[in-house]
């Protein structure tokens, strides 16, 4: 899962995301995990229209980072294995 | 020059003396200022609110420009311009690398031409949504685009043709669409085709092409050609319901004039529809019958997935000739320089438009079934039997005004025909054939468009009138005018104009579909799972530089908003630079565009997942920009890049990098 989970990672999000702590475009991955709960992270990756626009947390990354996060077409079982990946991080 | 002065003095005389005449009949282009004939709540019924839909799309001819324009009606609103025969720097079609070859022929690379006549493809007679085809005009050929990308899927040269204007008319299921040479010409090796103009009789020859497109795919084929006398084939479309399975083409210059044909091609009173038991050619073709001919030809072909061109070369076509097979090609006299070929929804009847006669005549497709069987022939062109006149007409729509042009059809019995000469449209009763309706257009109407208006099944509504001459319709623009449409109601018993609005190119046929039948065929964007790109980076962890000799390839991707790699050094004067892009994105939209200083050829506009080549040759050495120039997000004018190009003998090494302030990423 978590092989996978790279694999998608390399192709769709590491364009904007860096494994490590810090920002590209969107913030590092490093602890991520930690610091949103899995669901969250689940919406941001499958769901992103929705969540910048009611989403309170996901509007103040907005604020941050001024570029909105794409849409990637993961599917659910793609999001639930980048979830996996993120969590070795 | 005493002497022609005098005559054109004569002639306008003769003109202005026929406009007296022509204004006393209703419906006559009015002289002078225009006038505006909208009443009540036209607005009302042209007004789409915004962040609504259109009902209808309208795929209209770009005439000149060589391209197809997408609107919405009853808005009128321009939706896209799909670029087929001309190249488009605005997308990079036709200078990509990928795109090139959607435009080879066997005479090259050709970045032009006259498309004249959209046609949706059908089943079961009825407009589908899923593909349109174009005929090109002047290198002839026939293009077909997808109405899930609205973009040109194929392209194919018709050889032995010369000025493809009578096409691309569907058969019901889109099993063939039909290509029919304009000007006839010499055939085969290049003896026979190298011949005096005055043997026209002789040597010339015309024909019709049957194009099989693959349902799968759209790639296209020529399934056989039908040789046919010397002559000029101008319009037609496909017999249906009880004429089903032949096929109706209209013919002028019987005459078999080879100059000055203005004058000598309008000397009898009569040319011909030709009937085409398409049926029997397709069992011809199969039984083995026909004859491999010369005639080379380039099969043109968009595979979505490596998003690349593919062509194949044929060198040769299979000919059917009528003279070999009896029951194969009938002529219908039809008065006089007939110019559309139009079937109505039943396929009992087909009408003729002569442009220099001032009647409409209707064929029944009984009567000519009859007339064969009886064999009631007046006589032969050239071997092909002359079916009588009088033996195979319905009827004849008396004095319906001047220079009929072409004929749509509502569901409830009625035609529509241009009138170019009288700048109208006049409503008639097909069985009847009575005029019961006249509207003035402005101006000089040439084709129009009734949505289904050629198929089984008129969806009714509009007719829209596609204007010759636009004049005073728009605030002027110099010397050079839009060109224009306009959309009249058909709903109550008089018909009534909502809207002008203006085209690209000059509008030739349109068609026109609910935009239900092609809504839920829209792809959003290209999966890049599925990117077979040779050159493909799916992700930036595939992005490189590599040198092969002279040539530096740089596989690069985009994603909002910066591309990767964005500082290449190592490049040196003399090399050809290949920047093959990916856009990495996923979502709707979201389009990057790649342009380099200096760029000989245009920019490249990447739909998300999509790849594609630009070549870029750098001619002095220095620090070259580049950009992306769609608007991609906030930080969009922060996606840019550089190239450092050093001289020839230069030791630089080539690399690729992006590189970040930020270590820790």
């Amino acid at each position: 899962m978590v092989e996978k989970g790279k694999a998608t990672y390399d192709v769709k999000c590491q364009a904007c995301h860096s494994t490590g702590p810090n920002r590209v475009v969107g913030p590092g991955w490093k602890g991520v995990t930690e610091r949103r709960k899995p669901e969250w992270i689940m919406n941001m990756m499958l769901n992103i229209d929705v969540m910048l626009e009611t989403d309170p947390e996901a509007q103040k990354g907005l604020e941050e980072c001024l570029v909105r996060m794409p849409n990637q077409g993961l599917s659910k079982d793609q999001g639930r294995e980048v979830l996996e990946f993120m969590r070795t991080l | 020059m005493k002497r022609p002065l005098l005559l054109t003095g004569t002639a306008s005389g003769v003109i202005a003396c026929a406009f007296v005449l022509l204004n006393s009949l209703p419906g006559c282009r009015p002289s002078g200022t225009t006038k505006s004939v909208v009443t009540g709540d036209a607005a009302s019924k042209v007004y789409v609110k915004p962040g609504t839909h259109d009902e209808f799309y309208n795929l209209v001819s770009g005439g000149f420009s060589g391209q197809l324009a997408v609107y919405g009606l009853p808005s009128g609103r321009l939706l896209r311009e799909v670029p087929v025969f001309s190249v488009d720097p605005e997308t990079g079609y036709g200078y990509s690398e990928e795109t090139k070859g959607m435009l080879t022929t066997s005479h090259g690379f050709i970045p032009w031409d006259d498309s004249h006549h959209p046609e949706l493809s059908q089943t079961d007679g009825i407009p589908d949504g899923k593909w349109c085809f174009i005929n090109g005009n002047n290198t002839p050929r026939i293009a077909l685009i997808d109405l899930g990308t609205f973009r040109t899927n194929s392209i194919i040269e018709i050889p032995n043709s010369a000025g493809n204007h009578s096409s691309p008319f569907t058969t019901g299921n889109s099993e063939y669409v039909v290509a029919g040479t304009r000007f006839s010409v010499p055939m085969g090796d290049d003896a026979s085709r190298d011949v005096p103009i005055k043997t026209y009789k002789e040597n010339f020859k015309g024909n019709v092409s049957f194009i099989h497109p693959e349902p799968e795919t759209g790639k296209m084929s020529i399934a056989f050609q039908v040789i046919t006398p010397g002559m000029n084939f101008d319009l037609s479309h496909t017999g249906k319901g009880v004429s089903e399975g032949w096929f109706f083409f209209s013919c002028y210059n019987t005459e078999q004039a080879y100059s000055l044909l203005e004058v000598n091609a309008s000397q009898r009173d009569k040319d011909f529809i030709m009937a085409v038991n398409w049926k029997l050619a397709e069992q011809l073709a199969k039984d083995g019958k026909g004859k491999r001919v010369p005639g080379k030809h380039h099969s043109n072909w968009w595979n979505e997935k490596t998003h690349s061109s593919e062509t194949t070369v044929y060198e040769d076509v299979l000919q059917l000739d009528p003279k070999d097979h009896p029951g194969l090609v009938y002529f219908m006299p039809c008065p006089k320089s007939p110019h559309g070929c139009d079937v109505d929804p039943t396929g009992k009847y087909i009408v003729g438009s002569g442009k220099l006669a001032a009647l409409i005549p209707v064929f029944s497709f009984e009567k000519i079934q009859k007339a064969i069987a009886g064999n009631e022939v007046e006589g032969d062109f050239a071997g092909i039997p002359v079916l009588k006149y009088e033996s195979v007409l319905h009827g004849e729509v008396k004095k319906p005004g001047l220079g009929p042009l072409h004929t749509e059809f509502d569901a409830n019995g009625n035609a529509y025909t241009s009138f170019f000469v009288s700048s109208e449209i006049v409503k008639w009763n097909v069985e009847k054939l009575e005029v019961v309706d006249r509207v003035p257009t402005y101006y000089s109407i040439g084709h129009l468009c009734v949505p289904g208006g050629d198929s089984k099944k008129p969806w009714g509504k509009y007719v829209i009138a596609y204007n010759k001459i636009t004049k005073d319709r728009y605030l002027p623009t110099g010397p050079e005018l839009t060109q224009s449409a306009q959309l009249y109601s058909i709903d109550g018993d008089k018909m009534e104009l909502l809207l002008d609005f203006p085209t690209t190119g000059e509008p030739h046929y349109a068609q026109a579909i609910p935009a239900e039948l092609v809504k839920p065929r829209e792809v959003k964007f290209f999966k890049i799972e599925e990117n077979e790109h040779p050159f493909a980076a799916k992700g930036e962890k595939d992005t490189k530089i590599e040198r092969r000799g002279k040539e530096v390839h740089v596989w690069m991707t985009t994603i909002r908003s910066h591309f990767a790699p964005d500082n290449i050094e190592g490049v040196k004067l003399g090399d050809e630079v290949y920047f093959h892009i990916t856009n990495l994105e996923q979502d709707w939209d979201v389009p990057h565009g790649f342009a380099i200083k200096g760029a000989a050829n245009a920019e490249l506009l990447l739909m998300p997942g999509e790849t594609q080549t630009l070549k870029w040759v750098p001619t002095r050495v220095g620090v070259t920009p580049m950009y992306c120039t769609d608007f991609c997000s906030a930080l969009h004018q922060e996606m840019q890049g550089y190239v450092r190009v050093s001289p020839a003998n230069s030791n630089v090494p080539l690399t690729a990098l992006t590189v970040s302030v930020d270590a820790e990423l």
